[in-house]
This record gives C-alpha cells, sequence and structure tokens, in this order.
C-alpha cells in the first residue's frame, strides 16, 4: 500500500516534467522553419467538408444588427447586386438589371422564380422590406439605404423603381454590400422574432443553417435547389475562436483549411514556412490609419503648425511599427485599391524644418502641449507612442490617454481630444464613405473638416454621375488634403489568410467577407 | 431538516437582490456608455436620445432596477441583449451547461487527485513523498491560469495530438480545459488535506483506533478522513466559487461557449442585460453550492446534523446529555 | 507459568533536541489474574512502558533499543506488525487518560465498540452490534443510547464506553493508564468499582498506571514504584504499604497529607524530576535523596531482593531499614 502512493507521487511527478519539457521544446521551433509534419488528409474529406477559423464571434443572421462579420451571411443570403472582389465590377445578383435613370432614380429588375429556403417566392416587396429595416428597425448601421424616399418609390411587377432623396453615384455599390445588401423573407421576418435570426434565418443563398452555438461555430449546408451556380463544398463550418492560438494549432492540426485574418506574427512565421503546406493570401483591410488635427483647436488655425506636426511624423517608421510587414505606408487619404484612388505622395519627414516652422508660428520649445485621446487597440497605442516621441523631437508634448471603446467615446464626443488618430474599421470601399467620416457631415469633431473649397470638391465628387467628373474632383480633394495638413494618412494595413493547398479559390474582398461559397477542393 | 433547508432557501432572495443592486449600480456608475457603444464610432445628439430611450436607459434607476427584477420573477424574462436582440435568458441557458460542467469536472479532478496525495503528505510527513507532493503543489499553484492553459494546448493538442485543441465536440474535447482549471485547484485541496490531517492524526481517538488493534489503512481512512473533512469540504465550496467566476480564461483559451466568454463579450460591448443575466447566474450557483456544502456537514459531523434537524429526537438527546451529568 | 514477563525493556526518544530516556532497563513479571499499579510522578516512563507493552511507542521519534516482551511465552518485541495487530483489542487491550478525546466524534458509540468486536471475532455486522450492545450495557449504558455519538455523553459514561470497548474481546490483560485521572472523585470510584467486577467477571490481569496512592490501595495486588525510567522498588500491596524501603517511596507516603491529623504544610519529596535527556550519574534519584551517599553519584544500584517478591534499586537499602522507624499507612 505504501510504496503504491509514493511511487504515484514520483510518477507524476515525472509526468509533469515531461509535459513542460515537451511544451517548451516546441514553441521554440516554430518561429525557425521546419514545423510539424502536416499529420493529416483529414483537409481532403471525399464529402467536401470545408472548415474555416475566424476570431470574430458568432453572430446573428438579421443584416440590421450583425455586427462582426458577414461570412455567415454571404452563405445563407444573396445579395442585390454583385461586386466581383478582383475586377471591381457590378454584377447580377439577385437583380437582374439595374440602372440610373436619372441621378436620383434607380430601376432595379428583380429575377422570377427564386425562392426562399422555406419555400416563399422572393419577390420584389422582400427587397424593398430589406432595405427599409435599415430605417426601421435596428438604426445604427445606415448603408445609404436613408437616402431613399420610401414613399415615393413603386414597385410595379417585378421592377422596383427607388427614388433617392439626394444624388448619390455609388448606390449601386451599396446594393452589392455582402452584409447589408442581404434580402430577407418579408413574411417570415414579420411573423417571427429576432430569435428567428439566430439558427433558422431564412434566406435565398446556397446554404441553410443547420447550426449555429453561440460562442462556438455555425454549420450550413447545401441547398440542393440554388438559382445560381451551384458551389462545391456540400457542408461549411465556421468555427469561432477567441484566441489566436488556439485557431493557429486548429489549422496546423488540419482542423481548419482557412484560417483568416491571422495577424502579422503569424504570417511571418508563415512567410517562414512554419506551416506545411500553406497557400498565403494578402488582402487589403480596406483601413487606413491617419493622424488627424481637430479644426476646434485653435493653435491649428495657423496652416505653419499643421505643416510642422506633418513634417515631424517619419510615416513610414510608424507603419513599420505597427504593421510591419503587413502594412503599406499611405500616400492619400483615401485607400489604395479603391475607386478614385491617386497616388499623392508619401508624408514629408523633415524634422528640422518642422522646428523652424513652429519657431516661425511663435511657439517655443515645449511651449505647445496637446492630449492624444483613443479606444485602445494595439495599433492605436503603438502607433500614439511613436508619434508621442516624434514629437517631441520637434518640442511638441504630446499627452497620451486611452481607454475601451465605450469610455472613450462620450469623452470624444465631448471635444477632449486635441490631436486625433483615427481609422475607419476596416471594410471602405467607397471614397464618399472615406470622406463622410472627415468632411462637414461628419460626426466625429475631432477629425471633421469644413472648408469651402473642401467642401465643393466633395460634393461634387459624391454627386456627379460622371465618372471622369468624379474623379478629377476626388483627385483634386486628395490634392487638397496633402496640400493642408489637417489629416495626415500613416498606413494601409493588410491581412493575411492562410489556407492548406487542398483547397483553391480562396477569394474576397476582404479577410473577413471572403465569399466561401467560391471555394473549390484540389 | 427540511426547516433548516427552507430557511436557507429562502436567504436565496435578498443575496440575489444584493446581487442584482450592485451590478446594477455598477453598470451605471462606470465611464462606459451603452448607447455610445452600439452607435459606433460617431452619432448625432439626435441619434443619441433615440437609442437611450429604445434601451430604456432614460428611466432613473431605481425605476429600472424594480422593473427587471419583476419581469425575471413573474417572466423569468432577463431581457434582450443589446447586441445579439436575442433574450438574455436563452444565451445563459446555452452556455450555463458548459461553464458548469468543467467546472464540475475541474473540482471531480482535484478531489481524487489532491486527497490522496494530501492524505500521504500527512502520514508521511517529512518524507520524500511528502517533499514531492508539496513541491509538485507548489509548482501548480504558482502558474498562471492561461500559461498553464496555453502549455497543456501545445503539449497535448499539437506536440502530442492527442486532444483537441478547441470546441466542445466528444469527450476528448473536456480534458483539457478540465485539466488546466483543475490542477492549480489540486494544490489548494492538497494543502489544506495534509494541514487538516495533520491535526487530526495527532488526536487520541486515533490511538485508541490504533489499540483496537485496526490495520492502519482503516485508521487513517475511517478514523482520520472522516474528521478532517470538513476544512476542506469548505475549501471545496469556497473554491468552487473562484473556478466558476475564473472560467474566462480556459473557455478563451480552448474556445468554450461558455459563460466566461459571454460575460466578457457583453463586458465589452457595455451589454447590460447580458453582464446582470451572467452575474445572477453565477451568484445563483454560488448560493446554491454552499447550500450543498452546508448539507454536507451535516452528514460529515453528527453535531452538526443535529442542529440542522432541530428535531424532536435531537432535542431527547441534547436533554439526555444534561441528564447524565447527574449520573 | 506468568502471563505477562518484561526483561530490561529500554525505550529511548531520539529527537532533535537529545536523546529520551524515557524507559531505562525495566523487569517486571505478572501472573493470570494480577493486578499491577505502575506508579510514578509525571514523566517517570510509565505509560511510555505501556505503549511500548503494546508496541504502540509513536515510531519516530520513538524506539525500543532493547529489551524482552514475554506474553503467553511469546516475544512481543519480534513479532511482525501483522501479527501484533491480532493481539491489540484482542488479547491486550489498553484505555487511556482522557475520555473526552478518547472517541471518534463522529461514529456512533455501538458502532465503535461493534468495530473491535468485528475485527477480531469474525461475526458479521449485526452479530457484532449485538455483542455491542450487550458490553455497553454490562458497563451500565442502556442499548437505546448504543445509537448516540460520543459528545451526547458525561466524561465518566465515555470512559465506560472506553472500558467496554477495551474489554468487549475479553482480554488477557488490560493496561489501563490513569483511567480515572481526569473524573470527579465520585465517578472515579463508580468507575473503579466497575472496572474491578468486569476483572473478576472476565478474569482479566490489569496493569493499572497512576500517580495516585490511594487507587493503588483500593485494586492492587501488586505495585511498582517508577522513577526516571527505572523501577526502583517492586513488590506486594503488602510489602510497599508495609515495608516501605526505598527512599523515593518513603518520599511519596510522606508527602501524602495525613487524614488523621491537621498539619500547616506539607512535606514534598525536594527538588523536581530530572531531565531525561540529561539524568543524573549513578542513582538517578541521588540529588533529591536525603540519604545520599559518594557511591550514589557514581553507580546505579543493582535490583536487590529484600524478601520473597519485594526488591529495590538502592545501594544503602539495609542501612535505612534498620536506622529509621517504619511508615505506616492506614488503609
Amino acid at each position: 500500500m505504501k510504496m503504491n502512493w509514493k511511487s504515484m507521487a514520483l510518477v507524476c511527478m515525472l509526468v509533469v516534467m515531461m509535459v513542460f519539457t515537451s511544451a517548451c521544446g516546441s514553441s521554440s521551433e516554430k518561429g525557425g522553419g521546419g514545423g510539424t509534419p502536416g499529420g493529416g488528409d483529414t483537409g481532403e474529406s471525399p464529402d467536401k467538408t470545408l472548415t474555416v477559423g475566424t476570431l470574430d464571434a458568432a453572430d446573428t443572421f438579421d443584416p440590421t444588427v450583425n455586427s462582426s462579420s458577414g461570412l455567415g451571411l454571404s452563405l445563407v443570403y444573396d445579395t442585390i447586386l454583385y461586386r466581383d472582389p478582383e475586377s471591381g465590377e457590378i454584377k447580377s445578383d439577385l437583380a437582374e438589371t439595374w440602372e440610373f435613370s436619372d441621378p436620383t432614380t434607380v430601376v432595379l429588375n428583380i429575377r422570377e422564380g427564386i425562392k426562399f429556403s422555406n419555400g416563399d417566392d422572393l419577390t420584389p416587396e422582400d427587397v424593398m422590406f430589406s432595405m427599409q429595416r435599415f430605417t426601421t428597425v435596428n438604426t445604427q448601421f445606415d448603408p445609404g439605404y436613408a437616402n431613399i424616399d420610401y414613399d415615393k418609390s413603386t414597385i410595379e411587377g417585378n421592377k422596383i423603381t427607388l427614388k433617392l432623396i439626394e444624388p448619390n453615384p455609388d448606390f449601386l455599390l451599396g446594393l452589392c454590400n455582402d452584409r447589408w445588401a442581404c434580402v430577407v423573407d418579408k413574411k417570415y421576418v414579420e411573423s417571427t422574432e429576432a430569435e428567428a435570426f439566430w439558427d433558422k434565418p431564412v434566406g435565398t443563398g446556397a446554404y441553410t443553417c443547420v447550426e449555429n452555438v453561440a460562442g462556438s461555430h455555425a454549420t450550413f449546408a447545401k441547398k440542393s435547389d440554388y438559382w445560381g451556380t451551384a458551389p462545391e463544398s456540400e457542408t461549411i463550418t465556421i468555427n469561432y475562436y477567441p484566441e489566436l492560438t488556439t485557431m493557429m494549432v486548429d489549422y496546423e492540426n488540419n482542423v481548419l483549411d482557412i484560417a483568416l485574418d491571422i495577424g502579422e506574427s503569424e504570417y511571418n512565421n508563415a512567410e517562414n514556412g512554419s506551416y506545411a503546406d500553406t497557400e498565403i493570401k494578402i488582402l487589403p483591410a480596406y483601413d487606413i490609419l491617419s493622424v488627424a488635427l481637430p479644426q476646434y483647436m485653435e493653435c491649428f488655425k495657423d496652416i505653419k503648425v499643421r505643416r510642422a506636426v506633418a513634417m515631424a511624423l517619419d510615416v513610414e517608421a510608424i507603419n513599420k511599427a505597427v504593421y510591419g510587414t503587413l502594412g503599406t505606408t499611405a500616400d492619400s487619404i483615401l485607400i489604395k485599391g479603391i475607386e478614385f484612388y491617386k497616388s499623392i505622395g508619401i508624408n514629408k519627414y523633415d524634422p528640422e524644418q518642422a522646428k523652424k516652422l513652429l519657431a516661425e508660428a511663435g511657439y517655443s520649445e515645449n511651449e505647445l502641449e496637446l492630449l492624444m485621446l483613443f479606444p485602445s487597440m494595439p495599433t492605436n497605442d503603438k502607433a500614439s507612442a511613436i508619434v508621442q516621441a516624434q514629437l517631441a523631437e520637434i518640442g511638441i508634448k504630446l499627452n497620451v490617454d486611452s481607454g475601451d471603446f465605450a469610455t472613450v467615446i462620450p469623452r470624444l464626443m465631448n471635444n477632449e481630444c486635441e490631436l486625433a488618430i483615427s481609422g475607419t474599421g476596416g471594410g471602405t470601399y467607397f471614397a464618399s464613405t472615406i470622406f463622410s467620416l472627415i468632411d462637414k457631415s461628419s460626426t466625429n469633431a475631432s477629425i471633421r473638416i469644413n472648408d469651402d473649397e473642401f467642401n465643393k470638391l466633395v460634393e461634387e465628387g459624391n454627386t456627379s454621375l460622371d465618372t471622369a467628373v468624379r474623379a478629377e474632383a476626388y483627385g483634386k480633394a486628395q490634392q487638397w488634403m496633402y496640400d493642408n495638413y489637417w489629416n495626415i494618412p500613416i498606413s494601409y494595413p493588410n491581412t493575411a489568410t492562410l489556407y492548406h493547398s487542398n483547397v483553391d479559390n480562396v477569394k474576397g474582398i476582404a479577410a473577413r467577407a471572403m465569399d466561401l461559397k467560391f471555394v473549390t477542393f484540389k | 431538516m427540511l426547516k433548516f433547508v427552507g430557511r436557507r432557501v429562502l436567504w436565496l432572495i435578498p443575496v440575489m437582490l444584493g446581487a442584482i443592486f450592485i451590478v446594477f449600480a455598477i453598470n451605471a456608475i462606470d465611464p462606459g456608455d451603452p448607447v455610445s457603444a452600439l452607435l459606433g464610432g460617431s452619432y448625432t445628439q439626435e441619434q443619441y436620445d433615440d437609442k437611450k430611450i429604445e434601451l430604456g436607459l432614460d428611466k432613473p434607476f431605481i425605476v429600472r432596477y424594480a422593473g427587471y427584477v419583476k419581469d425575471i420573477v413573474t417572466d423569468g424574462d432577463f431581457g434582450t441583449s443589446y447586441t445579439t436582440k436575442r433574450p438574455v435568458s436563452t444565451e445563459l441557458v446555452e452556455r450555463f451547461g458548459v461553464t458548469f460542467k468543467v467546472a464540475v469536472i475541474s473540482i471531480l479532478i482535484a478531489i481524487v487527485l489532491g486527497l490522496p496525495f494530501g492524505i500521504i503528505s500527512a502520514v508521511k510527513q517529512y518524507s520524500i513523498a511528502d517533499n514531492a507532493v508539496t513541491i509538485i503543489s507548489l509548482v501548480f499553484a504558482s502558474m498562471p491560469g492561461f500559461w498553464l492553459a496555453l502549455m497543456l494546448m501545445l503539449a497535448f493538442a499539437l506536440n502530442i495530438k492527442i486532444f483537441p485543441a478547441s470546441g466542445i465536440e466528444g469527450w476528448k474535447s473536456w480534458v483539457l480545459p478540465c485539466l488546466a482549471s483543475g490542477l492549480s485547484f489540486i494544490a489548494t485541496i492538497t494543502r489544506m488535506t495534509r494541514s487538516s490531517m495533520l491535526d487530526v492524526v495527532r488526536q487520541d481517538y486515533i490511538r485508541t483506533a490504533r489499540a483496537k488493534g485496526l490495520d492502519e489503512r482503516t485508521v487513517i481512512v475511517k478514523h482520520g478522513v472522516r474528521n478532517a473533512l470538513i476544512p476542506i469540504i469548505t475549501t471545496i465550496g469556497f473554491q468552487f466559487g473562484i473556478l466558476v467566476s475564473g472560467s474566462v480564461i480556459v473557455e478563451t483559451i480552448f474556445s468554450l461557449p461558455g459563460l466566461g466568454t459571454l460575460m466578457m463579450t457583453a463586458i465589452n460591448n457595455r451589454d447590460y442585460p447580458v453582464i446582470e443575466g451572467c452575474v445572477i447566474i453565477m451568484a445563483a450557483l454560488i448560493c446554491v453550492i454552499n447550500l450543498l456544502v452546508d448539507l454536507v456537514y451535516g452528514f460529515v459531523d453528527p453535531q452538526i446534523m443535529e442542529q440542522m434537524k432541530g428535531s424532536k429526537k435531537a432535542r431527547r438527546a441534547r436533554h439526555k446529555t444534561m441528564g447524565a451529568h447527574a449520573l | 507459568m506468568s502471563l505477562l514477563e518484561v526483561k530490561d525493556l529500554t525505550i529511548h526518544y531520539l529527537t532533535d533536541d537529545g536523546d529520551v530516556s524515557a524507559v531505562n532497563g525495566i523487569s517486571f513479571s505478572m501472573e493470570k489474574g494480577d493486578t499491577l499499579g505502575l506508579v510514578g510522578e509525571t514523566g517517570a516512563g510509565k505509560s511510555t512502558t505501556a505503549l511500548g507493552i503494546m508496541r504502540l511507542v509513536p515510531n519516530p521519534p520513538g524506539k525500543i533499543l532493547r529489551g524482552e516482551i514475554l506474553f503467553d511465552e511469546e516475544d512481543l518485541l519480534a513479532k511482525p506488525e501483522a501479527e501484533m495487530r491480532k493481539i491489540r483489542g484482542n488479547k491486550i487491550s489498553m484505555i487511556f487518560q482522557d475520555p473526552m478525546t478518547a472517541l471518534n466524534p463522529v461514529m456512533r458509540v455501538d458502532e465503535q465498540v461493534a468495530e473491535v468486536v468485528k475485527r477480531h471475532s469474525g461475526l458479521n455486522k449485526s452479530d457484532s452490534l449485538r455483542r455491542a450492545l450487550d458490553m455497553l450495557q454490562t458497563v451500565g449504558i442502556p442499548p437505546e443510547r448504543g445509537g448516540d455519538y460520543p459528545h451526547q455523553f458525561s466524561g465518566g459514561m465515555k470512559q465506560r464506553v472506553v472500558i467496554a470497548i477495551a474489554l468487549a474481546c475479553t482480554p488477557q490483560l488490560l493496561i489501563a493508564d490513569e483511567p480515572t485521572t481526569a473524573l470527579d472523585v465520585t465517578i472515579q470510584a463508580q468507575v473503579l468499582d466497575m472496572m474491578n467486577d468486569l476483572k473478576q467477571e472476565f478474569g482479566t490481569s490489569m496493569i493499572l498506571i497512576t500517580h495516585d496512592l490511594g487507587i493503588v490501595a483500593e485494586t492492587c495486588d501488586k505495585v511498582a514504584i517508577m522513577y526516571a525510567g527505572k523501577i526502583v522498588e517492586y513488590g506486594s500491596l503488602r510489602d510497599i504499604f508495609k515495608q516501605t524501603a526505598h527512599p523515593y517511596t518513603i518520599g511519596l507516603f510522606n508527602s501524602l497529607p495525613p487524614a488523621s491529623s491537621d498539619v500547616k504544610r506539607l512535606k514534598p519529596i525536594p527538588g523536581l524530576m530530572p531531565d531525561p535527556t540529561d539524568l543524573p550519574t549513578g542513582c538517578s534519584f541521588h540529588p533529591r535523596c536525603p540519604f545520599c551517599q559518594e557511591l550514589c553519584t557514581e553507580k546505579a544500584p543493582e535490583d536487590k531482593i529484600i524478601s520473597p517478591g519485594h526488591s529495590i534499586r538502592c545501594h544503602f537499602y539495609q542501612e535505612l531499614k534498620e536506622k529509621r522507624p517504619v511508615a505506616e499507612v492506614g488503609k
């Protein structure tokens, strides 16, 4: 009896030692190449199951509420129009034809004979209803549907005539959005409650939702009677991970075929060959990191001061520090890759000149003191530290304060921020959207710019239906921004997605907006 | 007995009301604003006001509190999540099972390993076994929870691929998370058992038991352990609360859909109804566990059992004791 | 044929603070039916001797260095532990000093008695329980109280339970270590009477450890006086009480307050029990002995026989006997 217990304790101690030495050993191997052998053929399941990992939380299938990702939405619903992620062209989806009959009228012809997953027919009323929900039910997002005058818009047969309140040339693009342009079944939604949007969404899309387990995963099964091109995957499972490490472990173990938006350090690991049998896809995040000078600040009324601040910032260095290999230095206020982007020039870095300008404006060393206030995020945190150091070089004292999102926003609304750092949050594909964040209609005073010349250019770009006119107007607006230093663009972040070589056709506009129904197996 | 249990159950009510009140108060005082969080980065004053009314946050504190309590008691309605618009009660029910399961299995692991280790440690004080057990307990007690969880995952999910790193499918996915929670808990139980047994083993009735010619095993287990149990059971009850609230880390790392991750997301989003719902469930769970612990005391220690029974038999027995002094 | 023969039993406690010489070469014997009183002050080594016979000396730090304990012709010190367990509670039983803590607080008293019955008799659970209740009744505890727990009994009744446990298997030898010290006087008398009755009924021999000479007078046939781990005087009750020979024994009797006359002051033996880690050279009693000579400080006295059955360890007992009057202790 005694011998047993004693030896049990010793054995346990040995086991513990073994566990930890093996664990320690592995973590040092990871960076240096030669990762674990891809022990599985589990990716190439004969029944074509696609498993995808993402860091976003599981979410509802209600397009007006869904806050994180459109991955699931794009499987269960179709959108009104579809934008090709590679060419940027608008293509038909639920709407067969579309056109601007005049600057404020859009005419759509909705396909006939399409059924929802519960057997209901798709009607133009469903399309109208889906758009109108954004103005009635949950109003926190506006994809531009508030711009529709619903009283004056009409439905005739399968033709919808939409009357816009203000002209909006990008309106059609707004009908392509993977999250907000989803068409829901009016009859079904009106007869059920929010619960129906959880795991029993009804849509016209290629898949039905079989299971949606909060905080864990969602499973989708292919519909046998999809009206469009049949996708290859029979089943798609999306796994939600609160922790990146866990997702990477599952990816390495071939539990996942695709790991979305993995962040810089894992991207570097993948580049170094840590993951066997892996392809990497880089996509822009459609986000821009910039430093903005609030117009309500007295000191910034002098262009010399603004120029001094701009010249103090070495944006290449900031980009490298914050995004490393996954960032591109910004050279315009618009994001590279979107329509109407024009390469204007990277912000000039000249600290000596900056000091001179500051002195000329009448500020002695360390006289100017500013507060930078922002919601705490790794990118903001890193960038603000460097900006603080760089401004200190030219004699401007920057105090940095951050907090969680909900705490900081009310303070920002109160104009407490004296130098802002901002991003769009990703997924901004339109010039008009980007400008709306900073133009005179912006609700964020710390980045709002109200200037006659700028306003005119932006207005012209936003409303003209002529692409050439828009290009010129927007181009001039971008140049204006470069010359006036109210907003200094720093970086265009990119995202990296990994996938095993057994799948192909991994594409989409952005990492978290992948079009999983196009994925094929090799 | 029923009276005792009944009284304890009734006590749950003021405790729960108090817990809800505290959470409500904290939510009201804390600087974050759910309206801003929901509206996103920027908004007009009008949008803000509308949203506030929509969420019912324009009403005064007491009115909201009273309404909330009434809804729970009459309908079991815990409100609606600000972010997902689903009923909070549904979300709580979905996630509760996972957290509870991990907590219970962790405790079982800790008891099954901790008790014998503690007993050996006490019986063979200062021997190699005792030192080994003490060192291992200290090692586990000092490890940060998330580090232990990550190490286990790297060791057993990546290097030696026996257990999955995430999810809740099949019994295998529970092993690593429960180990991660349970191992640090083992240390506490082992040390408590050791110290309690050390006390008991020095007692006279242990010597009496040996003098009866009983074998050592019976002496230690039947006579020793039963008397050592009370502080150990107390510790278990207390630690259960800590386990439940510390579940966030394990759930996050192993991607388990439990109350912990639900609460974390809710706190980040200032999703008040969900936060309040989680707190209520956790508080209720801890109260119930403590009640069970108290009942278990009764089975272990007959003096406590009598108090709980407060029955006629016990009263008669007390009279007898008093009378016996005259003997 | 003796029931118990102890030869040169030596037990030390090996602690970090020093080597505690608790029992230093004790020898005595008992016949069947005897009651031996083992008398001495606290720290004399009486309890250790008792534990030694039961082989219950706590093993670190205690160690039986040498000796023989012959029980029924077999040496207990040579037996394997498994066999000793068959003897404890069965052939030799022991009861301890403090009844308040001697019983397991979470077990019913009838179960505690039944436990020892079941262990040694091979009866099943219900038969053991019945026997236990019988035994409890014999010691004066009614069967309806069998299901009660120790805390529901008074001190005297608890001690009865302890006695019931000890005698349940009708042992040949009962060792009682100060069984009534913790009880008040009236209860003491009852318990002693009961023990005597049981002793006669079951034919049990008894070693009664005590520091109370009055109890010795009531119950014992033979007496051994212990000092600093040695038996300094051994004899029949009459020998010790009437023919007191050793200076220590004499001192013990002298320190009792006389029943007949009034005295203003007691006459204790001057000095204290020696430190067992550092015993005096020669005769351990010499620092306190009024008759100490130079030889006493150098050489430890051997066991000498004064008369049949009466032995003593003192160099000068002859001279002492002639010089002084015999102490009288009334019965």
